[in-house]
């Protein structure tokens, strides 16, 4: 041995001493050894490892790294091998790179074997190395089983060195030891054995080290006492049980100068403790150490409620990690993030909730990013398929070899009989299993279409339905508005009496009874739509349903060019509230509050649509920058029932607010009418004469989070509402209802699908976790984050990947050795054989070859088209059939080029031939599906259209008739009294203007909300078509059929009819025919219908044998009574077929013979 | 007034028993020789004896309108008949105007006065077109709003500075002329250059100055037609 090797020996082992006490030192020693061994390579690598030690003690974990690599590539002494793969192990671990981590502990442990095998040839010098390296091996893999939460897997390693870490007396190893068993943990047995285990643990460290001087763990010591500490409960038994130790502690710190104590607090000891600590390792100057003092000093003060200084602490060990990452590209990401939870904490604690959420989310992406699996799985799939490549390699050369071996015998028969193989496989393409799968996808997806098309067509049917049920409510409350009409006349003759009364003032006997005869008629007339109203009460209830208000204001968002056409801002929010009610009604009260308010804002204006909630209800208000109302009008917009909307408003220009605003109070009454759970409901206006009004109405809110979770727990079979139910948790914790959130995620928990789901628990447990941050319960906080990121790693965490990779990468060195071995003899043998028989059968099959890979291409291309097609199809606008329409051409195209392929060979065109055509055919197929699919969903648009319209305006109807009910009952009663006042006095002057001035205002009034009614009527409801004779005599079979079927007798039914067209609404004569049976349906015993053409006209006859009508009956048969109701719909339905073609004067009309009771009526017919 | 023959056709007994009033008051010359409440009831009295005039209802039982066809047949029967009608429908204006087609001599609606007097004695003199003030109320005031529009179309013409050529080149335009077409009209003095121009310069006119980006001959004359500049009951080509 040299003199210069003796002297690099010499510091390196300085080096490895000082390396826990004086970094400095350690790292000039090292370099010294570096420089002495020159020539002694064996102290070189020695030396490079101590050096990457004081690197990575310094967090230059890229320097470290490099000297390391440079030990491992160019050494070939076993030992410095097996010390940079441990030290390799102990940097991977602090910047958390699993993958290499095991690769490193796999090659460690391979070496410690073999180095173990001739372990008795080593001199002292060497066995202290392997001693060190297989102890720090283990301390090392401890570490990071523990930091990985696998704590037996973190005892077992600590444990198998335990007899061990005495038989060399290494200071600084037996220090880690012990220190590692202190630092909490890794020992077992119950709480209070444990903690005094871990506190002598500590203890003895401590004081060992102090004694050497050994800085680094004096300093881990005390970190270790101080975060021992902060726990009352930990003091407690160390105070009771090791009374003389622990004030042996507390006096270091008393009487060192470094320190400032105080007694006033709980937190002073382990404050005190840490700050020595931070001083000892600032002294050492080791950066990693320094920031998580900072961060056990940040907790001291979490845990002592001193939240601010906290999270200036936790400021300042992030900015010295952040400084040092400068330096290094590798960063200990799995420690920021504890940091980055600190901090989100702390900020929680403070009240300052943005930056929590910040931090959290930080916290939660790099925990997400050390998922180190990702990075293993990625190894893992690289090696198997690395490894499956080879054996694939391997069998394939085999299989070469035999094919030459079996060529050279069958040569001859294999050319014979190799094209007719490879034409068996192309006849056979349509019983391959591709073929079938692809087509059972085509299938699949035709089928997905059908039952497209099959629910389009249920839910056009059923609008059809509702049209139907709504055309028949509408035609009946139609005839109600026309029943209210016919005592207009009536009125008139009043008042044309009072007024001839007046101005020959005095009353007459005569027009007096005359009068009150009209009143009598008036209070009839009144008394048949009460009883009318009645009658039809609760056909049509509200839609209630609980909707997202989003529908509503995207719709409203599609209007914002009518606005600024008219340049006015018109601002929808965006909303996730959710309210109870009729969808339908409320678009159309949004709708008229918005229309009302663009005609009542000037150009340059701003239209907004306003949201508030509680959590009873959602206020939806308009608010415009319009000409705004007067207090009076305000005043009667707000509390009369009933108003001339025309008298409303600033200037002539400008008056008139339409019936919309009477309109929406009603539906708001209609609500509150309806249930006690709308009492909430209101309407209402604020408005300032010049600056804009504010028009509102409130609609209880729906607590869609409780209804959907109900729903969840009813039904949890779908994660779809799984999905559902935890955006309920999250945006009760965005919305801050923090306790609603964790109810609803304990109630989310019970169900079982979420218990399955790792991923769902993950979130599940994140919000809650979030959640009790905010409400500052930091025990339930410690429980759930626990949980969350325990079930985080227990997700992406296989610890099995480590000893699954080593043997993969054993397997692939060996298949290696063996396939390059295989493959060069195969490859030789492959050429000759090639060189010498093969090349030109090779050419052939290659043809033949190519068609196969070009069919398996167009069979996958088919696959993708089809998965391309099944998702587009998920998206209303989009044209599939164009989609679809181009990949028939590309497909056309492949067919022409691989048939060219192939043109010599007829057999094979023809069958290539019928392939592609079998599969054009079902493309074409799906085309056909698409245009029915499309103009279904055209049609379903129009009728659920049409359906809303009507659902509206019956709703609408009905509020105004029963206005007209409610506000009008009183007048004809006192219109008598007066007029029977009169009778007694015939002089009374004054009577006679009373009465006079009093039917002038009920027919004003009467006249006012008719006309309201009536406004709803100019929408037509109308839909003009041509129906044969044929097809209504077919329709009154039909409902004859069904009336024997009911009254369970015969009823015969004749019939004649001409050959000729009806033009009318269908569905109207329809209903009118359905009344007409229905009215007569008990007493009739034969019907006979006849169909008449006279010129233009279609006249039916309908004659109903067995009925008997008196000639009063006749008389009135279409004049409103009780008992007419059904002849007075089928008179408004002639009506609006002669208001349709412009009063040709359709006939409709009874008369009684003696075969039966006959109705006539006509429609038109050209 | 001479003595005169009156048919009543009214299906409503109560209101039947009014009119029969109002004649037996103000009209002692009528001598009402039937009353129907029906179509065959009124036909059967006609052929017991023609009157000299017919009052008619227009809504008869279910049949609403039934008095429009009625009105029709009585006068291409019996020409010599007066028919007044009077009835209820106030709002109805479509109707009226049919049964003025169909040759009624008046109408007095049932509102304000009811019949009077001097109405069925204009009739009787053969005064055509005789109407109660509540049916003249709304014909005035239908006859103002449209007379109203007319001057406005006069107005915008001087508000804008539109002459001759403007006018004829916009009624084009509106008609789906293209500006060769229009350039070669008789009565057009431009070519097509030069009418390019005056549109940039109509546009100008117009339309306000930050409505004017993006605006083409379709959006011009639609102006046109909202200023009242062009009246779209009036539109029509001139000779080529």
């Amino acid at each position: 041995m040299s003199k210069e090797q003796v002297s690099a020996d010499n510091c390196n082992t300085i080096s490895y001493e000082k390396r826990y006490s004086n970094i400095d030192s350690s790292y000039l020693a090292a370099k010294k050894a570096y420089s002495f061994s020159k020539n002694y390579a064996d102290g070189r690598y020695e030396a490079l490892n101590n050096l990457a030690y004081v690197y990575y003690q310094q967090m230059k974990y890229d320097h470290s790294i490099r000297l390391l690599r440079k030990v491992l590539k160019h050494s070939r002494n076993q030992i410095e091998l097996l010390c940079s793969d441990v030290m390799m192990m102990k940097v991977m671990q602090r910047i958390g790179n699993g993958y290499e981590f095991f690769k490193c502990r796999n090659s460690a442990l391979n070496r410690l074997s073999r180095i173990n095998e001739s372990l008795d040839d080593l001199t002292d010098r060497q066995k202290r190395r392997v001693y060190y390296a297989k102890t720090e091996l283990h301390i090392v893999s401890s570490t990071y089983y523990y930091y990985l939460g696998q704590d037996s897997l973190a005892k077992d390693e600590i444990s198998s060195i335990s007899d061990y870490i005495q038989l060399y007396k290494d200071t600084t190893q037996f220090l880690y030891y012990h220190y590692m068993l202190g630092s909490g943990g890794l020992l077992k047995g119950n709480a209070s054995d444990v903690k005094l285990q871990e506190f002598d643990h500590l203890l003895l460290t401590y004081t060992l080290s102090k004694a050497k001087n050994i800085t680094y763990f004096e300093a881990n010591s005390l970190q270790s006492f101080a975060e021992m500490f902060v726990d009352s409960f930990s003091v407690n038994i160390i105070k009771l049980y090791r009374k003389d130790a622990y004030s042996y502690i507390k006096n270091q710190v008393l009487y060192d100068n470094s320190v400032t104590y105080s007694y006033d607090s709980i937190s002073a000891l382990p404050l005190a403790l840490a700050s020595k600590s931070l001083h000892l390792f600032v002294e050492y100057k080791d950066l990693f150490q320094t920031a998580c003092l900072y961060r056990t000093i940040g907790d001291i003060y979490f845990a002592g409620g001193r939240y601010q200084q906290a999270y200036r602490k936790y400021n300042t060990a992030l900015s010295l990690v952040h400084s040092q990452k400068r330096r290094s590209s590798k960063s200990i990401i799995a420690w920021m993030a504890g940091i980055h939870e600190r901090l989100s904490l702390s900020y929680s604690s403070i009240g300052n909730k943005e930056l929590s959420d910040y931090h959290r989310n930080i916290y939660l992406d790099l925990l997400d990013y050390s998922r180190q699996n990702k990075e293993l799985d990625i190894r893992k799939e690289n090696l198997s398929n690395e490894v499956k490549d080879v054996h694939v390699g391997i069998g394939l050369l085999i299989l070469l070899m035999s094919v030459i071996f079996v060529l050279t015998i069958l040569y001859i028969y294999r050319i014979k009989h190799h094209i007719t193989s490879q034409y068996a496989s192309l006849s056979n393409i349509r019983e391959s299993e591709n073929y079938a799968e692809t087509m059972k996808r085509v299938e699949g997806f035709l089928e997905t279409q059908e039952n497209k098309i099959e629910n389009l067509t249920d839910e056009y049917n059923s609008s059809e339905l509702h049209i139907e049920e709504y055309q028949n409510e509408n035609i009946i409350r139609r005839s109600k508005v026309s029943l209210v009409y016919s005592i207009v006349p009536y009125l008139n003759r009043i008042l044309a009496e009072t007024n001839r009364m007046q101005s020959e003032d005095k009353a007459s006997v005569g027009r007096l009874t005359y009068i009150r005869e009209l009143i009598a008629e008036i209070i009839r007339i009144n008394g048949v739509l009460t009883e009318w109203i009645k009658m039809q009460k609760g056909l049509l209830s509200l839609h209630v349903s609980t909707f997202p208000l989003s529908n509503i204001l995207n719709i409203l968002k599609l209007n914002k060019t009518t606005y600024e056409k008219k340049d006015i801002t018109l601002v929808v929010p965006s909303s996730v509230l959710k309210v109870k009610a009729d969808e339908a009604l409320t678009m159309f009260m949004v709708n008229t509050l918005a229309d009302n308010a663009r005609k009542f804002t000037n150009p340059g204006g701003r239209i907004e649509i306003a949201l508030e909630s509680t959590e009873e209800y959602v206020e939806i208000s308009v608010v415009d920058t319009g000409i705004g109302l007067s207090e009076e009008d305000v005043d009667t917009l707000n509390n009369s029932n009933v108003y001339d909307s025309s008298h409303l408003g600033l200037s002539d220009d400008n008056k008139g607010f339409g019936f919309g605003i009477m309109n929406c109070k009603g539906i708001i009454n209609k609500y509150k009418k309806l249930s006690s759970k709308f009492a909430v409901c209101g309407f209402g206006v604020e408005s300032e004469l010049g600056k804009g009004s504010r028009f509102w109405f409130r609609l209880p809110r729906a607590l869609c989070l409780f209804v959907s979770l109900m729903l969840s727990v009813s039904s949890f079979a779908e994660t779809d509402q799984n999905d559902s139910l935890f955006d309920s948790i999250y945006i009760a914790n965005v919305e801050g209802r923090y306790d609603d959130a964790i109810q609803y995620a304990e109630r989310a928990l019970m169900i079982p699908e979420v218990q399955k789901d790792t991923i769902m628990l993950v979130q599940l447990r994140n919000e809650m976790a979030i959640a009790s941050q905010a409400l500052k319960r930091w025990d339930d906080y410690r429980f759930y984050n626990n949980e969350c990121v325990r079930l985080h790693w227990l997700y992406s965490q296989d610890t099995s990947l480590a000893s699954y990779c080593r043997r993969m990468e054993e397997a692939k060195y060996d298949s290696s050795v063996l396939f390059v071995l295989l493959a060069i003899s195969g490859l030789i043998i492959l050429c000759l054989i090639y060189i010498v028989f093969l090349r030109d059968r090779i050419r052939n099959k290659a043809k033949i070859l190519s068609v196969n890979d070009i069919i398996a291409r167009t069979l996958g291309n088919l696959l993708t088209h089809i998965s391309v097609l099944t998702e587009l199809s998920e998206s209303p606008d989009v044209d599939v059939a164009r989609e679809n329409n181009a990949f028939i051409l590309r497909f056309s195209d492949e067919r022409d080029k691989t048939i060219e392929l192939v043109k010599d060979d007829e057999y094979l065109s023809s069958l290539l031939l019928d392939f592609y055509n079998g599969i054009i055919r079902q493309l074409n197929r799906i085309n056909e599906f698409q245009t029915t699919i499309s103009s279904l969903i055209e049609q379903n648009d129009k009728t659920r259209f049409e359906e809303d319209r009507l659902y509206v305006m019956n709703q609408v109807l009905d509020n105004s008739l029963s206005t007209i009910k409610h506000e009008t009952m009183y007048y004809p009663a006192r219109i008598d009294q007066i007029a029977q006042g009169l009778l007694e006095n015939t002089e009374n002057t004054q009577a006679i203007v009373e009465l006079n001035e009093l039917v002038s205002y009920y027919k004003e009034l009467y006249l006012l909300l008719y006309e309201q009614a009536n406004r709803q009527l100019l929408q037509s409801i109308f839909h003009c078509q041509k129906v044969h004779c044929k097809e209504m005599v077919e329709f009154i079979q039909k409902k004859v059929n069904a009336l024997q079927v009911r009254e369970g007798r015969d009823i015969p039914f004749t019939t004649s009819y001409d050959d000729k067209y009806i033009y009318c609404d269908k569905k109207l004569i329809e209903i009118l025919l359905n009344h007409l049976i229905q009215v007569n349906s008990k007493e009739m015993q034969e019907l006979d219908v006849l169909f008449k053409s006279d010129n233009d006209f279609m006249n039916i006859f309908f004659t109903f044998k067995g009925v008997v009508k008196g000639e009063d009956e006749l008389a009135n048969l279409f004049t409103p009574s009780k008992d007419n109701f059904s002849y007075y719909i089928i008179r408004q339905i002639i009506r609006e077929h002669d208001d349709r073609y412009g009063y040709p004067g359709l006939r409709l009309d009874a008369s009684q013979n003696v075969e039966g009771f006959t109705i006539h009526f006509s429609l038109i017919s050209k | 007034m001479d003595k005169f023959k009156v048919i009543i056709v009214e299906d409503v007994k109560l209101e039947l028993k009014g009119t029969e009033e109002i004649f037996r008051h103000d009209i002692p010359e009528a001598e009402i020789i039937g009353t129907a409440q029906n179509e065959s009831e009124f036909w059967k009295l006609m052929r017991a004896d023609v009157p000299d005039l017919v009052l008619l209802d227009l809504g008869l039982g279910g049949s609403t309108t039934v008095g429009v066809d009625i009105c029709r047949q009585l006068k291409a029967r019996y020409s010599q008949v007066k028919v007044l009608v009077f009835t209820g429908e106030v709002l109805n204006e479509k109707l009226w105007v049919e049964v003025l087609n169909a040759g009624a001599d008046g109408i007095i609606l049932k509102t304000g006065n009811l019949l009077e007097r001097d109405d069925v004695q204009l009739v009787m003199h053969g005064r055509k077109l005789v109407f109660n003030e509540p049916f003249l109320e709304k014909v005035i005031e239908r006859f103002k709003r449209m007379v109203n529009g007319e001057s406005a179309t006069s107005d915008a013409m001087i508000d804008y500075e539109i002459d001759e050529c403007d006018e004829r080149f916009l009624r084009h335009l509106a008609l789906g002329y293209t500006k060769d077409m229009i350039a070669n009209l008789r009565q057009m003095p431009f070519g097509t250059k030069s009418l390019e121009k005056r549109q940039a310069d109509l546009i100008n006119r117009l339309f306000a100055p930050n409505e004017r980006t993006g605006v083409n001959a379709v959006h011009l004359a639609v102006r046109a037609i909202q200023l009242h500049i062009l009246d779209p009951e009036h539109l029509v080509a001139d000779d080529e």
